[in-house]
């Protein structure tokens, strides 16, 4: 007993000295991470390095370039915005001090701090902002990300060093969600030089909590913490985002300490991660980000223009059987275009059940019946024989695929599955060059689908791959983007959830969530709705604390 | 002979010009172009459709054909292979980059294998249809048809997970750099090995029956028969006389792999995060990035005219019946 | 020791009595020798039987593993939908009453389902409440992501497979011959012009012509056969070229000239009989090698569309579940392994039979 507790004691007093040693919240360059064991318990350390996946490597850091994910998430920790949203997804200022939208919704005026700087210590002014909207706007920059959110901006008033005024063709309620999705990048950097391959790509000078540390082409980047940063100070030394392509690889590498944390899938997420000793190390979230699955049905087609047969493919499509069998009950069916945890989505909507006995009454309501014996529906000469493409390379879209034909194909229709590289897919689908597709939308945080099903936004103008047609939709799309009252926006976006339940342009199959195992040496974690990262602040105050004792070993 | 060569040499280029007008051909017959491709894997993908012509513009898709053909043609007689549609880096960095990476693993994984496979096949060519030849070469036949991301699962539970000897991923660990010289390149080392034995197991089958049938030829022939009615010793027929002759068709073979050193397995290096040239070649195939696969495809063209070449040379040189007029 | 005996101990090694060298020529009797040859090498035959069960297998998938009966009862009729899917029935007969018919339902009703399958499942079958069953009674190699029968699916796509390489090295084989013999038979001009067409086909962009076949042509695996092949014969054209280079100053071609037979007789009946040997060793590597290659367009998606299986579509959807499903890879891993193995022990044998150094006509 007496032996036990002063083998206690002298731990603790060895983590004592320990701490004296390195000073304790220095942190120092030790590559193990040396953590300053703090004398109170639940505070914060500084110090350590977290390890974070990215699936493939990242092709630019470049605030206006940037296309992936990967990136994004490495950029969010090297920049800061103007405004942004909070963990309750409302929208904050950053490095503005504030924001206010005028009257009439023509009119947004963002005033900057006074007090932020770049990593390199210049200033950050209004300048630079116009500097990084002119960039986004300019033909001769491919800013795919971000160019379609100032569509509707007239132009950008500079009213001083702090001031800018963004002045809106019409009123436009995304118009705040676009001034969020601008985040300055330094003028008196890409000033010079040309700007697609400016070496500031590869080594960016943001303005964010993190700065560049180095970029080990398609092994990993390294992020050090920026000690002059002009807000609250992160926690850890170093961020490093390591690439590991292969799912199973990465797991792996999750268990010897090698990876913090990762985006696993769905059969890890089952059948890979509920062993005692995982569960231990490591808090595993869950989260839906905005996006759903759908089947894409092409409305100029003699079978899919009709809004019964669309109904009735809808019914033969076992959406339950798949989430209680497939995704284990881990994933939310549907009914509507919307972001499920968004305002605009209507809860009160339920999906359409399974019901290949109704499907088939619609069918030959519609007038597609066998009339020739074959076993195959048809209708004034035309079988009911379509063609659904697919990207190849994944597995859901083939699983989910199948399970469709062969519920069509006891219901009499013939589904012909094509499987098509990730190019030649977009092609048909963005020239409207298919009978159904499969596919998943990633959504803004805004509700606005004007673009994915006005009748006006047919290819190759806009998202409306199937050519839907409704004009009760496209009015209601018209008024929810004009007006700014949240009220009366919330009624439209419910109303055009209504409709579309009625009229489906799709069959809306689910969202599933993202799943994300955080070892649990790392603290600070604030999962919004949308997630770990999407949102202020984010994961910039992340900070490890070992006290459960995980054996770390970077390689 | 030299005249052949020279004559040969002087083919290379009206030969090149050929192959870069039919490459260039197939590659823009497949459907989509760079812009769909970042537009579409994307976060939010709203351009409109100005901005897309105008990006088509940016890249020169928006020409016919054959006046891309010629543009891309004059900037490459200045050796300059463009720029990536992807992040805008020259070309010829992006695969500078990655180059090192994929021969340090092709060269590493010809070693071992020819190490490993030229005395099984002398062995089995001596001892040929006995037991070690038939089990042999069906042990080979086994793994050649492994397919290569299960053994490499396999090696990474067992050696990186389980016995946590080897590094499973990567080209180096995260602080190689601090490691010293000499612990820097044992870093290196100890990440090559696991991509190593994947890479060569598959082609120790065909290279060994390679090895084993050019033996076999050998043997039957004269000379061996005179040697062994001198009343030589067995063994110094193999290796002496023998073996030299089997060299010549090996040389002639590993003349002929010469352009494969450049290329790399998509599978393996995408298990193992390796960044080499096959991971760089099939992320501008699906991005539809032209200039880093026509690059790519050029390279290899001209290593594969190289090695024709040689090999041809080297096969007249060890057959002094042949000859070319 | 007795003459029998000499000559086994010769078949099996070294032969220190060979008689002068021959070469052979192809008569009617050439390939009947051949064949004799072939026939007493066991270990050869092996191979060719595995082949040919392989084959005979396939063909007889639908009435081996299917969820259809393969004699059933409906309204009073007799149906046989299991034995209607076999070619050449299934472009002819057709039963369209039982287009819409659950065959999953019915087939544990023994008054409808007279005659089942061996394996009642078909490769199409998705089951979700049987996924991922490990290897056992019910499903003897277990079951997919999706609840499909694998043993199923390996025999239906068993021909896929099997007909992958024979195809793609068929026509590799014919036009690297043709090419191969020419150029090295008349030398010159033809063979640095055939040179040139041997080298632009090396370089062909390999990945980007399948996915314009696949984009433009309607999707059949066979589309990708014939590029597999129309890519892959320039290696038996420098081989074939090689020993023709070798054989065309021989005296037994100048014997041949002298006589006056034609050219293409020479080339035909002559030389090639004696330059198939590296030809034949390429060849068997590249029907193995184009299994492979199926394999690995599948992992790309590029294979085989779904709702069809072939070995390497299997084992590409298997790679992310390979950790807590081992059997998805085993099984398919195996079948590809012994039929790679068949082909080549085949491949060497006909090598061996069909090798002129070799005493010849001594057998019978």
């Amino acid at each position: 007993m007496v032996r036990r507790n002063a083998a206690v004691l002298f731990a603790i007093a060895l983590g004592l000295c320990a701490c004296v040693i390195s000073g304790c919240g220095g942190g120092g360059n030790d590559d193990k991470g040396s953590v300053a064991m703090d004398t109170e318990s639940g505070g914060p350390k500084t110090g350590g390095t977290i390890i974070r996946r990215i699936d493939s490597e990242c092709k630019t850091l470049n605030w206006v370039l940037y296309t992936t994910a990967y990136e994004y998430w490495v950029l969010r920790l090297l920049y800061d915005p103007l405004i942004d949203f909070d963990e309750n997804l409302e929208l904050v200022p950053v490095l503005a001090e504030s924001f206010a939208v005028s009257e009439d919704g023509l009119r947004i005026t963002v005033k900057l701090r006074d007090d932020i700087f770049w990593h390199d210590g210049q200033p950050i002014t209004s300048a630079d902002v116009e500097f990084t909207l002119n960039k986004i706007l300019d033909p001769g920059v491919p800013a795919l990300n971000k160019a379609g959110y100032f569509n509707k901006l007239d132009h950008l008033d500079v009213i001083d060093e702090r001031t800018v005024v963004f002045v809106w063709k019409e009123a436009y309620a995304p118009s705040l969600q676009s001034v969020a999705m601008l985040w300055p990048i330094p003028k008196h950097v890409y000033g010079t030089g040309d700007f697609l391959s400016h070496p500031a790509n590869r080594e960016p000078v943001g303005s964010g909590p993190f700065k560049f540390g180095e970029w080990r082409t398609s092994q990993y980047i390294s992020l050090v913490r920026h000690d002059g940063y002009h807000g609250k100070k992160a926690y850890v030394d170093r961020v490093i985002f390591k690439v590991i392509e292969d799912d199973a690889v990465a797991l792996n590498a999750l268990r010897t300490g090698e990876l913090d944390e990762m985006r696993t899938t769905q059969n890890q997420w089952e059948r890979q991660l509920t062993d005692p000793e995982f569960e231990a190390r490591f808090n595993k979230y869950h989260y839906y980000e905005p996006s759903y699955n759908y089947i894409g049905w092409n409305c100029r087609t003699v079978w899919f223009k009709d809004t019964r047969v669309r109904l009735a493919m809808t019914m033969l499509f076992d959406r339950e059987s798949i989430n209680a069998k497939i995704y284990s009950g881990f994933a939310k069916l549907v009914s509507g275009p919307f972001y499920i945890n968004s305002w605009a989505y209507d809860r009160t909507i339920k999906p359409h059940p399974f019901s290949p006995s109704r499907a088939r009454e619609l069918l030959d309501e519609a007038g597609w019946v066998d009339s020739n014996g074959n076993g195959i529906r048809d209708k004034d000469g035309h079988e009911f024989e379509f063609e659904l493409v697919i990207t190849a390379g994944g597995n859901t879209a083939k699983q989910f695929a199948q399970l469709l034909q062969e519920e069509c194909r006891q219901s009499g229709v013939v589904v012909k599955i094509r499987q098509l590289e990730g190019a030649t897919f977009f092609d048909r689908i963005d020239s409207g060059d298919f009978d159904a597709c499969m596919l998943r939308w990633r959504l803004d945080l805004d509700p606005d689908v004007f673009d994915t099903f006005h009748s006006t936004q047919i290819p190759p103008v806009g998202l409306n791959h199937g050519f839907y047609n409704n004009a009760k939709v496209d009015s209601l799309l018209e008024a929810g983007r004009t007006t700014f009252d949240q009220a009366r926006r919330t009624e439209i976006y419910h109303a055009i959830h209504r409709v579309m339940h009625e009229d489906p342009p799709y069959t809306f199959i689910n969202t599933v969530p993202e799943k994300r195992p955080i070892n649990k040496r790392i603290k600070g974690v604030i999962i919004s709705p949308n997630g770990p990262f999407d949102f202020t602040p984010g994961a910039n105050y992340w900070y490890i604390d070992e006290t459960n004792g995980r054996v770390a070993s970077e390689n | 002979m030299l005249a052949y060569t020279l004559r040969r040499l002087a083919l290379i280029v009206p030969t090149l010009l050929g192959i870069t007008i039919v490459t260039f051909a197939i590659v823009n017959l497949a459907p989509g172009d760079p812009v769909e491709v970042i537009q579409s894997g994307q976060v939010d993908s709203r351009i409109s459709r100005e901005s897309y012509q105008a990006m088509l513009e940016l890249y020169g898709l928006d020409q016919p054909l054959y006046v891309r053909y010629i543009t891309w043609l004059k900037r490459l007689a200045t050796l300059d292979f463009g720029e990536s549609f992807i992040d805008h880096q020259p070309v010829i960095r992006k695969i500078g980059e990655r180059l090192p990476a994929t021969l340090a693993l092709n060269i590493a994984s010809l070693f071992l294998a020819l190490v490993v496979a030229i005395p099984l096949g002398l062995i089995s060519a001596v001892k040929q249809r006995s037991l070690f030849d038939k089990i042999g070469g069906t042990a080979l036949y086994m793994l050649y048809s492994l397919p290569e991301f299960w053994i490499a699962l396999l090696l990474i539970l067992l050696f990186g997970v389980k016995l946590g000897w080897l590094p499973f991923y990567g080209m180096e660990s995260i602080n190689a750099h601090e490691l010293g010289f000499f612990g820097y390149v044992w870093d290196r080392l100890r990440h090559m090995v696991l991509p190593t034995i994947c890479l060569t197991y598959g082609s120790l089958a065909f290279l060994s029956r390679f090895v084993r049938g050019s033996t076999l030829e050998v043997i039957r022939q004269d000379f061996v028969r005179t040697a062994r009615a001198k009343g030589l010793e067995e063994n110094d027929i193999i290796f002496k006389h023998v073996f030299k002759n089997t060299l010549i068709p090996i040389l002639t073979l590993v003349g002929l792999l010469l352009p494969t050193l450049i290329s790399g397995s998509i599978i393996l290096e995408s298990i193992f995060s390796w960044p080499g040239i096959g991971d760089l070649f099939f992320d501008s195939v699906s991005a539809r990035d032209y200039p880093v696969v026509l690059g790519l495809s050029f390279i290899t063209a001209v290593l594969v005219l190289l090695s024709t070449l040689l090999a041809d040379l080297l096969y007249a040189w060890a057959d002094p019946r042949i000859t070319y007029e | 020791m007795s003459d029998e005996k000499k000559r086994i101990k010769e078949d099996e090694g070294l032969r220190f009595a060979d008689p002068p060298r021959r070469s052979i020529t192809a008569g009617a009797g050439f390939w009947q020798i051949v064949w004799r040859r072939l026939r007493r090498d066991r270990f050869a035959m092996t191979g060719f039987f595995i082949i040919v069960f392989l084959l005979v297998l396939s063909y007889l998938a639908p009435v081996v593993a299917n969820n259809k009966p393969i004699v059933m009862r409906h309204n009073d009729r007799l149906y046989f939908p299991a034995v209607v899917e076999l070619a050449p029935l299934r472009w002819f007969v057709k039963y369209p009453e039982l287009f819409t018919m659950d065959f999953d339902e019915i087939k544990h009703d023994r008054s409808v389902a007279l005659v089942m399958p061996i394996i009642p499942y078909a490769p199409t079958a998705t089951a979700l409440d049987e996924r991922f069953i490990p290897p056992g009674v019910s499903h003897i190699f277990g079951t997919d992501e999706l609840g499909r029968d694998v043993l199923s699916m390996m025999i239906h796509g068993a021909g896929i497979s099997l007909k992958v390489g024979i195809v793609a090295m068929g026509i590799a084989l014919f036009i690297g011959l043709i090419v191969g013999a020419l150029a090295g038979y008349y030398g010159g001009v033809i063979d640095i012009a055939l040179s040139r067409v041997i080298e632009v086909v090396i370089c062909f962009p390999f990945l980007f012509l399948i996915l314009a076949v696949i984009a433009f042509l309607p999707p059949s695996i066979y589309n990708i056969m014939i590029v597999i092949g129309i890519t892959r014969w320039t290696d038996i054209a420098r081989y074939t070229r090689g020993e023709f280079i070798r054989l065309k100053d021989r005296e037994f071609t100048e014997a041949a000239r002298a006589l006056g037979v034609s050219d293409p007789k020479i080339i035909f009946k002559h030389i090639m009989p004696n330059s198939l040997a590296p030809a034949l060793v390429t060849m068997t590597f590249g029907i193995a090698n184009a299994i492979l290659i199926e394999a690995a367009l599948s992992f790309l998606g590029l294979g085989v569309q779904p709702p069809l299986s072939s070995w390497g579509s299997i084992l590409s959807g298997a790679q992310k579940v390979i950790e807590f499903a081992w059997w998805i890879t085993t099984f398919p891993g195996i079948a590809i392994f012994i039929t790679v193995t068949a082909y080549n022990i085949l491949g060497e044998g006909l090598r061996d039979a069909s090798d002129p150094r070799i005493a010849l006509g001594e057998d019978g």
